[in-house]
């Protein structure tokens, strides 16, 4: 069988390609990265050793910095620490910037998932049943999905916190961190507390998570959500206007059943190309939304290191988010190969 | 077709009414920074319309200031991000392939950080402030610009009359802003309209962060973190004001940007009809003419 | 599977079907009957009407488009267009559907099999998994597709347009129709696979018994496949006429003018082919009386009046039981000079 094996290495190729491209968009990228950092007007060893130190010892932390190396020196430095996860020690304290992100990473992680969940959830029920029903029930959804994809989540946190929150109806917790302050965290497997609490066999740790979840998570899911929204419904009205939903309505099958058996399952496959623009929300989301609700994560970190002109964090953190949107970018592509036929290998 | 009309004019009659509270801020300045501890912590009354802050600034004054802020910085950051993302874009689409093809990578590579990450490290890097705060928006905003008319642009130069422009000779720059812009037309309205929204959000995110507008600037973003400080104490209308004007702004925006293409597509199909109708077809009477 | 419809009950009887877009009637007042096994053609201009006719029997109208008059009856049955799972019951397993264009007719990312078996699935649930995949592998066989087990499994993608066609008259005929309305099947494909489909669809008729509707705008394909041909003009039938004598016996000035356009090999180059003037009238502001008259040439004053009657052209012989009455709505129908 000469066509297979003809394909086969046709797709390496192509994925050969594409991982090139990839690569050349991260170098890029740090590029960038790096020249915003050489662009701080300020020389950053002052900032780290304060205006009062003496000259030698400004100039031994230069040096110790590579501070004196030639730029492309420099550069590979820079590439060499970040991709070995040195991302170097906070201008204000001195910590290790790697361990704090990596701390503080599972809260962002647990926050980012629920609302990605909520995001997909109610995108792909709202966004169904416009299609499906149609006339004012579009309608409302288009405005809902123009209106959400116009808030600004920060806000959006605040608003609910005086509603719903401690300062309102006190229906979900306020702004208090992951958990109720008497309970104790569960037993550490993933770092989600909602896993771990369920893990563990803890319900009340289990829901109580879930209750300091729900309101930052909302808020987080608020953009994405309107954004996923607005993309399947405008989808599943370009699939649900092509002939071959008439071809099974022949058959005899419901409207209901052909719209979601084909109608949505063709409408789903194309937004997974945005997964890396919900990924970049939802890391900017938690920059915005977690110090309002006092989420320990990463998000908060960062908007600490931007209070604190730690420019290590920052740094790290921004480079970081483009890798992430790459890589999302990147995974997604690969599914949809594997999920679209008409993009699949053919192994037979 | 009337759907996205009215969808137009709802968007028009938003932001009319932001463009009046903007000229209203500007006669405000004074009153939207004036201390006045007496009248601290105010609810919203007859004497302050929205309450006034912790240190007895009158929240209105400050919100419609912040309009007038939010409407100059988002039209000035979009309009000078937009030309030189048009710029480029011409570049990529008339220019050589090999450029063409460096310039789409270093784009993809900006675009590849989160808008808001990366206009907070280019405002870092040269300095907390509105001012910076501009130039970091203004760093995003031109590969979005640049990346989606590239590729309108490339479409047109594959289109019979910029080919027929290149046959009779007429130069690269001449075809660029006589045949190739007016083809961006809609692209570039779209484009426009969507980023001052996506731009007010992001610079009062920055303020919100705090590397935006500095305290007392009475930018949106920086009233609503003040306003966080005092929502848990039950003072909702100092935060809650600012986000809802900013919030409109957005959504007014967002309305009139969706609207666009079909609104253009309707008065291209009137214009059209009313010129067929006296005028008879050039090219139809010459055939007649030579018969 | 529905019973096998006595040969005398018509399997599919319409009459006088009237179809709106919102206020504009497109379908005005069509009557049409096909007996088991029968062919049948429907021709027209585009925008006469056809296709409508076509979606209207099926139930399966665009949005805001209705069955705003008439009678259909299939297999002796009345279709009630108001009860959708009555019409989900009768669509495929009764009444079945060949569409225009095989290239966007099957869903991109569904296999070929599944697509067949959810038409079996579909009318009989309990079928076992290895019996809808037997019978899958069995209709393949029998509209030509070679190797149907391999097929099966692949994607629309990986068929060409001809071989979509015949999968597209595989999900039709699985479930034993009464009757298959085709709609322009074989506008989208080349010459030498229009062909072959016709040729497909032909003996699926005599081996099946079913009953055939061919919508189509090619007058050619008709005569030659078809029993008796309809003619539409601005959503009416103007002509019916047996196809043996649609060449040389075609009453209606209408029908006249659409042969009369029609290329014929070996006529002497250069010689212009005929042409109607005009164009079909927009429906929402059709002329007064005939719809065709002002494009007519035969047209006469009292054709501007009042609606046109229909009339006999000729009887059919009792010799040629299955030729049946030639009408034509036209007031000189006896007058056109033919042959």
């Amino acid at each position: 069988m000469s066509r297979p094996t003809s394909s086969t290495s046709a797709a390496l190729k192509r994925g050969a390609g594409a991982l090139l491209g990839v690569l050349a968009t991260l170098l890029l990228a740090s590029v960038v990265s790096f020249v915003v950092l050489r662009a701080v007007p300020g020389d950053p060893a002052r900032l780290i050793v304060g205006p009062l130190a003496t000259p030698d010892v400004l100039a031994g932390v230069r040096t110790q910095l590579g501070l004196d190396d030639p730029l492309w020196l420099q550069y590979l430095h820079y590439l060499r620490d970040f991709a070995t996860l040195q991302w170097g020690y906070s201008y204000s304290n001195g910590a290790d910037v790697t361990a704090v992100i990596a701390a503080r990473l599972p809260a962002t992680l647990e926050l980012a998932l629920w609302a990605f969940l909520f995001a997909v959830v109610g995108a792909v029920v709202v966004a169904t049943l416009a299609s499906y029903r149609g006339g004012a029930l579009a309608g409302v959804a288009k405005v809902v999905s123009l209106v959400g994809l116009g808030t600004p989540q920060f806000w959006v946190a605040l608003v609910l916190v005086l509603v719903l929150g401690s300062s309102g109806l006190g229906v979900l917790p306020g702004p208090s961190g992951r958990l109720t302050s008497f309970l104790e965290p569960p037993p550490h497997v993933t770092g989600l507390y909602t896993v771990d609490g369920l893990l563990a066999g803890q319900p009340i740790v289990f829901s109580d998570a879930l209750a300091h979840l729900a309101l930052p998570a909302i808020s987080l899911a608020l953009i994405p959500g309107a954004f996923l929204t607005r993309l399947l419904t405008a989808n599943q009205a370009d699939v649900a206007r092509a002939p071959f939903v008439t071809v099974v309505r022949s058959k005899g099958v419901s409207r209901w059943a052909a719209h979601r058996r084909h109608v949505l399952h063709n409408a789903l496959l194309p937004s997974l190309a945005s997964a890396g623009l919900v990924l970049a929300s939802l890391i900017t989301g938690s920059v915005l939304v977690e110090s309002v609700f006092n989420w320990p994560g990463i998000g908060q970190v960062l908007v600490q290191g931007v209070q604190r002109q730690d420019f290590a964090v920052v740094q790290a953190f921004v480079l970081l988010s483009a890798v992430l949107y790459v890589a999302a970018n990147t995974a997604a592509d690969a599914v949809v190969a594997l999920v679209d036929p008409r993009l699949r290998v053919s192994t037979r | 077709m009337t759907a996205s009309r009215a969808q137009a004019g709802v968007a028009a009659g938003l932001l009319a009414a932001l463009v009046v509270l903007a000229v209203v801020g500007l006669f405000l300045q004074d009153a939207a920074v004036k201390v006045d501890v007496a009248s601290a912590l105010q609810a919203p009354g007859a004497a302050h319309w929205f309450g006034t802050d912790a240190q007895g600034r009158d929240v209105f004054a400050r919100v419609a200031v912040g309009t007038s802020i939010a409407l100059a910085s988002g039209i000035a950051t979009v309009a000078v991000g937009g030309g030189l993302g048009l710029l480029i874009a011409l570049v990529c689409g008339l220019g050589p392939r090999w450029l063409d093809a460096v310039l789409v990578r270093l784009l993809d590579a900006v675009m590849a950080f989160p808008a808001l990450l990366l206009a907070l490290a280019v405002t870092m890097a040269f300095g907390t402030g509105l001012l910076t705060a501009l130039l970091g928006v203004v760093v995003t905003v031109v590969p979005v610009f640049a990346r989606t008319l590239r590729a309108e642009a490339r479409r047109a130069t594959s289109e019979p009359f910029v080919q027929a422009a290149r046959t009779i000779g007429l130069s690269t720059p001449h075809i660029a802003v006589r045949h190739v812009v007016p083809y961006l037309g809609t692209t570039l309205s779209v484009q426009l309209a969507a980023n001052v929204g996506n731009v007010v959000l992001v610079l009062s995110g920055l303020s919100f962060i705090g590397v935006g507008a500095q305290p007392p600037t009475p930018e949106w973003g920086a009233m609503i973190t003040e306003g966080l400080q005092n929502a848990l104490t039950g003072q909702w209308w100092i935060g809650v004001f600012p986000g809802l004007a900013l919030l409109l702004t957005v959504v007014a925006v967002n309305l009139l940007a969706d609207s666009i293409p079909a609104v253009r597509a309707a008065r291209r199909a009137r214009r059209t009809r009313r010129s067929r109708r006296p005028r008879p077809n050039p090219v139809a009477a010459a055939a007649v003419k030579e018969a | 599977m529905s019973a096998a419809p006595s040969p005398a009950l018509p399997a599919l009887s319409v009459e006088g079907l009237r179809v709106a877009y919102g206020d504009v009637e497109v379908v005005r007042g069509v009557d049409l009957v096909v007996r088991p096994g029968e062919k049948v053609g429907v021709v027209g201009e585009s925008g006469c009407g056809k296709s409508t006719v076509a979606l209207a029997l099926m139930g399966l109208l665009a949005a805001g488009g209705s069955v705003t008059g008439g009678a259909v009856t299939v297999s002796g049955s009345r279709v009630d267009y108001h009860d959708e799972r009555a019409l989900d019951r009768m669509r495929g397993s009764q009444l079945s559907l060949v569409f225009q264009d095989p290239l966007t007719s099957l869903d991109p990312v569904k296999s070929i099999g599944s697509q067949i078996a959810e038409a079996l699935r579909r009318h009989s649930p309990r079928m076992s998994r290895a019996a809808v995949r037997a019978r899958c592998a069995e209709l393949l066989t029998a509209v030509g597709v070679p190797e149907p087990e391999r097929r099966l499994r692949q994607y629309p993608h990986e068929f060409s347009g001809g071989m979509r066609q015949r999968a597209l008259i595989a999900v039709a005929v699985a479930n034993d129709p009464a009757v298959l309305i085709a709609d322009e099947p074989t506008t989208a494909l080349d010459v030498t696979t229009q062909a072959q489909v016709v040729d497909l669809l032909d003996s699926l008729v005599d081996g099946l018994g079913v009953a055939v509707v061919l919508v189509t705008h090619d007058i050619g394909l008709v005569s030659e496949f078809c029993d008796r041909v309809l003619v539409m003009y601005a959503g009416r039938v103007v002509e019916e006429v047996p196809s043996d004598v649609l060449f040389g016996g075609a009453a209606h000035p209408y029908t006249r003018a659409l042969l009369e356009s029609l290329p014929v090999p070996g006529r002497p180059r250069g010689e212009d082919l005929a042409w109607i003037p005009g164009a079909p009238p927009p429906l929402s502001a059709l002329p007064p009386g005939c719809s065709f008259a002002p494009r007519c040439a035969w047209a006469q004053p009292e054709c501007s009046v009042g609606t046109p009657p229909r009339v006999v052209v000729s009887e059919p012989s009792v010799a040629a039981l299955r030729t049946a009455l030639h009408t034509a709505e036209c007031r000189r129908a006896l007058e056109v000079p033919r042959g």
